[in-house]
């Protein structure tokens, strides 16, 4: 499937309805997820792949209530973007999941590491049983934009920048 | 031999709407008439979300309820269900119905479809929320263009209701860098079915259409500039005792507009809104009004225009491509932004009875287009992808087998096999290393003409690949470019046996070649952490396939297939490169033949017995409906497996010992089906009581630096088997932790920590994160005891286990 067909889509009809005056608010990424998704599944971990909590609400109700989300919904979120994405995005995830609307829609969940039935889903630390976990020897301190950035560089400058934070 | 063109089409709105809008209408018309026809087999769909399939419609009951308004819609409806895999080769997929905003995107079900080279045929009723969004709603935007991007993927054929859309598909495949598609232009019918005849018309009703009215039929949104009509009425026409009647229901994005109408102070008096009107007050309506009146936008068709002509009711319509072109000289045109080119063009009608008498006079010369005429070229424009079709010529003869080997043993062990049950082949050319030959001379003294292809001969001085799936290949490719093949021959490998006779008809039947699959590529894990030489070549035909837009299902079904040279050397030619790239011979060649010339080619689910060698290899896609051929493995004789005590030479060979070796074969399968039971009742158990399926993800938490494993609460397994679980691996243990080497643990042992089964060790390949885990369970059942999973990044010293609860049954 030629994804770069849809992606030249949303791009010819933004253009037509920016000439009529008006702007779409479904961004393109989440547009792209509509020409991906599954009729009846939702992978959990496919759509947590990303730091940008808005696109993951957009990505969220788009497979898990097979809809785009609402004003309501921004509204309702919108308030909680600033939290580290893992957290916005377990509790999205557990909120969706255990609505009224969901469980109206016939959807599968495959790969939902945030679920509270898991080991370790939810908050680790209250696992019943939780086994120390060794922490890494590389302290990277470096706070979440900076993260951001670390996460596009190419894999072999991020291979140098290891080294060198290693080093120190 | 069936002649019928197979047809399914997807008409769920039409079965789930109260309330029937243009495009239903349509749908009900068109549908109500192609039932008709014999020469179609006709597959009316409900798409169920539930079941992810379709379930199938019972036709006659459609037409009692759709054509004769009798019975309940819910009596349409069979309990047999459709899944999109049973939609075959040679038939049409129809999509009529307004299914853009349904669950089941086209771009995910078109490509489905492709993978048995299923044909696409597509209404396309305009491209308004495309063209002029801003008269569509957002999400109709986002879900209309998911729909056109996938027709203009993947349709075959577009049909449209005027030119006017087909120019707009150009101009947007134009501006997309796509070919054009091949459209053709269907006019809509106007003479809708016999009005319900318990349908009556309110006395109020009777009393406006008794007035001096305009009309406007149709839902109030944006894009019908119901506007500009209240504002002509405001400026002059209820003063000329003009009414002004809007016939349909509230449509979207139209509030503004909803509280000017409803709180109108002529409402009642001078307007009048009738929502969701029947059938007969709309009839009653077109007659008796002074003009209707069609200021849209943009449109499709104009079903409302020919709805007035064929009433002989005066149009007056705006001045648009799509509406003159079905108008034409019947209507009056105006400008739809200009309120007083619209009451010049009333008071051109009202104030003149001469010219008002001439346009009704003119009206009596049109001649609608019936929705008979309609039908039948709709039924012409989609039974036309299916004629003047490349297919195999009837008089295709198949005389020869060509067999790639370097194994005398084995391919002298075969031979007899094929002389018995292929009894069409006469001639079998061995492509063999040289030192094979004479010793093949000297043994085979069966009916067979040999001819001999050497490496030496094949290769001509080139160098052989070393790996052994790139070898093959790259030899088939040279071999197939020599004269001495025929132009259509079965391809076999040295150990693949018959276990009947085969006839022409089992790879050529209905002018299709038969393409035997056995897995969709891209599912296939093979043996995972280990890959072989055969699972790189089919993740490289999958990534080759994928990229070109080809399809992607797997043929290395271990079994004779029927090849087209000239189909093969077009593809090596048009993709040089493949030839030493170390695809798969029988997948690439297929997959490029169904996507290329879909009608050449049927795909069916093969027909091959040892296909997993053993049950556990890896758990079946498709099954065989019957064991035609036997892929041999002489380990499968041996004390201990499935064919233990039986003979495999073909001196034995009689209709028992096949029969037992089937029935054998087909008992360990069941045991495995019955394995993957076990495992699908537990996910079904766990998603009715979690809500989720149960799932295996190994995942790293960047804004918590951590990784950490989620498994489900509890796992359910057959004893004694191996389970194929799939596990999840982010990518990121890799590029953000930085450890490139991530070991898997896991075992078994009871409640009291002893051990059931022991470690088992999987390296995870970073590259390839996801896979199906064949998990062996413990041999005795047990209520509860526990599963081990531990993950090790040994490069960084870090490490976590997991414990689980275990029921073996």
């Amino acid at each position: 499937m030629d994804n770069n067909i849809y992606s030249a889509l949303y791009d010819i009809t933004q253009e037509n309805i920016r000439e009529a005056g008006g702007e779409f608010s479904v961004s393109k990424e989440a547009f792209a997820e509509l020409s991906t998704i599954h009729p009846q599944a939702a992978n959990i971990f496919h759509i947590s792949r990303t730091n940008s909590n808005k696109l993951f609400l957009e990505k969220a109700y788009i497979h898990l209530l097979k809809r785009f989300a609402d004003e309501s919904a921004y509204r309702n979120w919108e308030g909680r973007f600033s939290l580290f994405p893992c957290q916005f995005q377990r509790l999205l995830t557990m909120t969706l999941i255990t609505s009224d609307e969901f469980s109206n829609k016939n959807v599968k969940v495959y790969d939902n590491f945030y679920s509270i039935h898991n080991q370790y889903g939810g908050d680790p630390s209250n696992s019943k049983k939780a086994v120390e976990v060794k922490k890494s020897e590389i302290k990277l301190h470096i706070n979440n934009r900076l993260r951001k950035i670390y996460n596009r560089l190419p894999e072999a400058v991020k291979k140098v920048l290891r080294k060198i934070l290693k080093r120190r | 031999m069936d002649t019928k063109v197979m047809i399914y089409s997807d008409i769920t709105n039409l079965m789930k709407v109260d309330f029937l809008t243009g495009i239903q209408r349509v749908v009900r018309e068109i549908v109500i008439r192609l039932i008709k026809y014999d020469s179609l087999k006709l597959n009316l769909l409900m798409y169920d979300e539930a079941e992810n399939a379709y379930y199938l419609l019972d036709n006659n009951k459609f037409l009692t309820y759709f054509f004769n308004h009798k019975g309940e819609k819910k009596d349409v409806i069979t309990d047999k269900v459709i899944n999109f895999t049973d939609i075959s080769s040679g038939a049409v997929f129809f999509d009529i119905d307004s299914v853009w905003n349904s669950r089941l995107k086209r771009s995910w079900l078109f490509p489905l479809l492709k993978q048995k080279g299923v044909k696409i045929v597509t209404q396309l009723y305009d491209l308004i929320p495309i063209t002029h969004p801003q008269f569509a709603h957002e999400n109709t935007c986002m879900n209309f263009m998911i729909y056109v991007g996938a027709n203009i993927e993947y349709a075959d054929l577009i049909i449209v209701s005027a030119k006017a859309t087909a120019d707009a598909l150009d101009e947007l495949c134009d501006k997309l860098g796509k070919e054009r598609k091949k459209c053709v232009v269907v006019p809509l019918g106007a003479d809708f079915s016999a009005k319900n005849s318990d349908e009556e018309v309110p006395e109020d009703i009777i009393k406006i259409a008794s007035g001096r009215y305009i009309l406007m039929v149709g839902t109030i949104e944006p894009r019908k500039n119901h506007s500009l009509v209240i504002d002509a009425l405001d400026s002059g026409l209820a003063e000329l005792g003009i009414n002004v009647v809007f016939a349909g229901r509230i449509g979207w994005n139209v509030e503004e507009l909803e509280k000017r109408i409803r709180e109108h102070p002529l409402l009642g008096k001078n307007l009048f809104f009738l929502e969701k009107p029947n059938d007969a007050v709309v009839d009653l309506l077109y007659k008796n009004a002074l003009a209707v009146a069609f200021p849209t936008f943009n449109e499709g068709f104009g079903l409302p225009m020919i709805e007035a002509f064929c009433r002989r009711t005066p149009v007056i319509a705006s001045d648009i491509g799509v509406l003159r072109e079905v108008g034409g000289e019947f209507a009056d045109y105006f400008d739809p932004y200009d309120k007083e080119s619209f009451i010049r063009a009333v008071k051109v009608l009202a104030d003149d009875e001469n010219t008002y008498l001439q346009k009704k006079a003119l009206l009596e010369k049109f001649v609608p287009f019936t929705w008979d005429d309609s039908a039948k070229m709709f039924l012409s424009a989609v039974c036309s992808v299916n004629e003047n079709l490349v297919q195999v010529p009837e008089d295709t003869r198949v005389k020869q087998m060509v067999v790639l080997t370097a194994r005398n043993d084995d391919i002298l062990a075969t031979l007899p096999y094929l002389e018995k049950y292929m009894p069409f082949i006469t001639e079998m050319v061995i492509c063999c290393p040289d030192r094979n030959v004479d010793e093949l001379k000297a043994a085979y003294k069966g009916r067979f003409e040999l001819k001999f292809l050497t490496d030496s001969e094949v290769l001509d001085g080139a160098e052989l690949p070393e790996d052994h799936q790139t070898r093959n290949f790259f030899l088939r490719c040279l071999i197939l470019r020599k004269e001495i093949i025929d132009d259509v021959f079965i391809m076999t490998d040295d150990d693949y046996r018959p276990l009947r006779e085969i006839q022409i008809k089992d790879f050529i039947d209905s002018n299709r070649y038969k393409a035997y699959y056995c897995y969709d590529l891209k599912k296939w894990d093979g043996t995972y952490g280990n890959p072989t030489s055969f699972d790189i070549g089919m993740s490289k035909t999958c990534q080759f396939l994928s990229e070109h837009g080809y399809p992607t299902m797997m043929y290395a079904s271990h079994q004779p297939q029927i090849i087209d040279k000239k189909i093969f050397n077009e593809m090596t030619e048009k993709y040089p490169h493949v030839i030493t790239s170390g695809t798969d011979e029988w997948s690439t060649y297929f997959n490029y033949g169904v996507g290329t010339y879909p009608d050449k080619f049927d795909v069916v689910p093969y027909i091959s017995m040892c296909w997993p060698g053993a049950k556990t290899d890896w758990d079946l896609y498709v099954v065989p409906s019957e064991f035609v051929f036997e892929n041999h493995y002489s380990v499968l004789y041996e004390n201990g497996q499935v064919f233990e005590g039986l003979s495999d030479r073909f001196e034995d060979i009689s209709e028992e010992l096949i029969s037992e070796k089937i029935k054998r074969y087909r008992s360990e399968l069941e045991i495995q089906f019955d394995v993957r039971r076990v495992y699908d009742d537990y996910c079904s158990e766990y998603l009715a009581s979690k809500n989720e399926m149960p799932s295996f993800t190994i995942v790293c938490t960047h804004d918590e630096n951590q990784f950490l494993i989620s498994t489900p609460e509890y796992i359910k397994l057959r004893a004694g088997s191996f389970t194929r679980v799939h596990i999840t691996f982010d990518k990121d243990i890799k590029d953000w932790i930085g450890s490139e080497c991530v070991k898997l643990n896991y075992w078994f042992t009871t409640n009291q920590n002893e051990i059931l089964i022991p470690l088992h060790i999987l390296n995870i390949d970073m590259e390839e994160p996801e896979f199906m885990l064949p998990m062996r369970a413990p041999n005795d059942c047990f209520e509860s005891c526990q599963f081990h999973f531990r993950v090790i990044l040994e490069d960084k010293n870090f490490e976590r286990t997991i414990h689980m609860k275990v029921v073996t049954i």
